[in-house]
């Protein structure tokens, strides 16, 4: 039974029973911009421990979605839960500190610096001085956690080196781990393997099946193959409407999920 | 050098971060003017509003650019202009005595060993910057909006308000130079800052500033005040017409530049860049 209750502050939200697992939940999410209608309603859920994959072709409102859930447009109608608590995000920065990170298609990062400065950009550790009214960046820190932290998922990197002196692949890792870092409750990856070469995309996809232990994943993409490849469960969005779920099984073939693009 | 260093610190934070600032020598003036025409009075009160007339012209660069869109070369462009128009009025086009005794010995006195406290003035600027530029989350941040403003802004950098902040600490570093430029003449007039024009925008690219930003250190912007300023005393001394001042800027100017140029195209390091052009 679903009930409304009104806190002391004035909020209402609507208490429903959270179902076992659910980690996100946006319920009939509406976009409007100007007179499209972007999405139409849609609703997902993201589980523990999974990859859930959002499929869809151009102009099909995958990437509008995933703004909404990361911050970056409010929807015109609809909720995000994330843990069976309703959020509001008026910017990126609201989503990041809920823990949701994002990896992108092109791996936002900062090409004058280095590794270890592009891993912590917008979160650089600070040392407390004078009771805290003064911080500054803690750049051995800085260096010591992402030499550690990418040399345990088998990248071995000079994080003082400027990153756009890295390879693709390399540099869509850092992204990667980068986001993993700070234990996220959930990752948006946003066609993070569209620029990438075969190998490199086989090498990052490892990763990520390695990572959905750690946080569940959303896989936003355009390609079929890659989805079919690492998704636990798959939804194809059609002019802002969900027009197929279901599990990935083995044998599942593009031809059979083309028609609902 | 205080004042071109000064000048040259603020602007040299706003070419980090991808933007530029044309109104300082405007905003000089006006700091200068507004000091000169609220004098007598409490010395207190005259370095205050002579600075809040510097943040408003801030504010305003910083809203037109970030708020409204337009870019920080066109907007302070209009805001030089205005601004220098505002100056004329104010001073009904003439020069205007600073009736102060105290505001000269804070900016422009001579106490440790004969030294103008102008110069303590630009090593505090100095160290300020580096210390915000390299060892604070802020100073990362701005490196960051230089660099990739979109992956930046992605990462949860409020880029906005970080290129908002540089338009008003560009202005108070012109206010404080207007302070200083009063001080050193006891006087304001109208256009008193045009010298500084060329050489505060040339000092941070000599430095190794880049014009699309995420680049630049304090330390070499405020070696390529000390290169320019040895070429203006340089001319000087030799006797030479002013106009070879100009002549000599504006060539290391290009030359900087061109050399940057090629470094960057070929993405090697200078000893590359020597074979590239004996090529």
């Amino acid at each position: 039974m679903i009930r409304a209750i009104t806190l002391k502050s004035g909020k209402s939200f609507l208490k429903k029973p959270a179902a076992p697992n659910v980690i996100l939940e946006c319920r009939t999410i509406v976009k409007n911009f100007d007179h499209i209608q972007a999405l139409k309603g849609v609703s997902i859920e993201l589980r523990k421990g999974e990859i859930l994959g959002i499929i869809g072709d151009n102009g099909a409102g995958k990437s509008t979605l995933i703004k909404i859930i990361r911050g970056a447009y409010k929807p015109t109608s609809g909720e995000i839960y994330i843990e069976g608590e309703k959020k509001e995000f008026n910017s990126p920065r609201d989503a990041i500190r809920e823990g949701i990170q994002c990896v992108y298609q092109e791996s936002a990062l900062v090409e004058q610096l280095s590794v270890a400065e592009n891993f912590f950009i917008g979160q650089e550790p600070v040392k407390k001085y004078a009771n805290g009214l003064v911080n500054f960046v803690d750049y051995k820190k800085m260096r010591s956690e992402t030499k550690k932290y990418l040399a345990r998922m088998g990248f071995h990197l000079n994080v003082r080196e400027e990153i756009r002196n890295f390879s693709g692949g390399e540099r869509q890792a850092v992204s990667v781990m980068r986001a993993l870092y700070f234990k996220p409750k959930i990752l948006l990856l946003d066609e993070p393997s569209t620029a990438l070469s075969e190998k490199a995309k086989r090498k990052l996809f490892t990763l990520f099946q390695k990572a959905k232990k750690i946080c569940p994943m959303i896989f936003v993409t355009h390609a079929l193959e890659d989805a079919i490849q690492i998704c636990d469960r798959l939804i194809i969005l059609k002019l802002g409407e969900i027009t197929f779920e279901s599990k990935t099984r083995k044998g599942l073939r593009e031809e059979e999920l083309l028609h609902y693009m | 050098m205080s004042i071109l260093a000064i000048l040259a610190i603020g602007i040299h934070f706003l070419l980090v971060a991808g933007e530029i600032d044309i109104s300082f020598t405007s905003v000089l003036e006006l700091s200068a003017m507004v000091a000169a025409l609220s004098s007598p009075s409490n010395t207190f009160y005259i370095i205050l509003i002579s600075m809040l007339a510097a943040i408003t012209v801030g504010i305003i660069n910083g809203f037109f650019t970030v708020k409204v869109g337009i870019p920080s070369f066109l907007v302070t462009l209009g805001t030089f202009v205005g601004v220098q128009g505002i100056v004329f009025l104010i001073s009904n086009y003439r020069s205007v005595l600073l009736r102060d005794n105290l505001i000269p010995k804070i900016f422009y006195g001579r106490f440790v060993g004969g030294i103008a406290t102008a110069v303590f003035w630009m090593i505090g600027v100095i160290i300020l910057a580096g210390i915000i530029l390299g060892y604070t989350r802020f100073g990362r941040w701005v490196y960051g909006t230089g660099g990739n403003e979109r992956a930046s802004g992605l990462m949860g950098i409020p880029t906005k308000r970080v290129k908002f902040t540089l338009f008003i600490i560009s202005s108070i570093m012109a206010g404080i130079a207007g302070l200083i430029v009063v001080s050193r003449s006891l006087s304001a007039r109208p256009l008193m800052g045009e010298a500084y024009l060329m050489p505060v925008i040339a000092a941070p690219i000599l430095g190794g500033a880049l014009l699309t930003g995420g680049r630049g250190s304090v330390i070499r912007t405020a070696l390529g005040c000390l290169v320019l300023t040895t070429i203006i005393n340089g001319v000087n001394l030799l006797g030479l017409e002013p106009a070879y001042q100009s002549i000599f800027m504006g060539s290391i100017l290009v030359g900087a530049l061109s050399i940057r140029s090629v470094q960057q195209r070929e993405r090697k390091p200078f000893k590359e860049m020597i074979k590239f052009v004996k090529r």
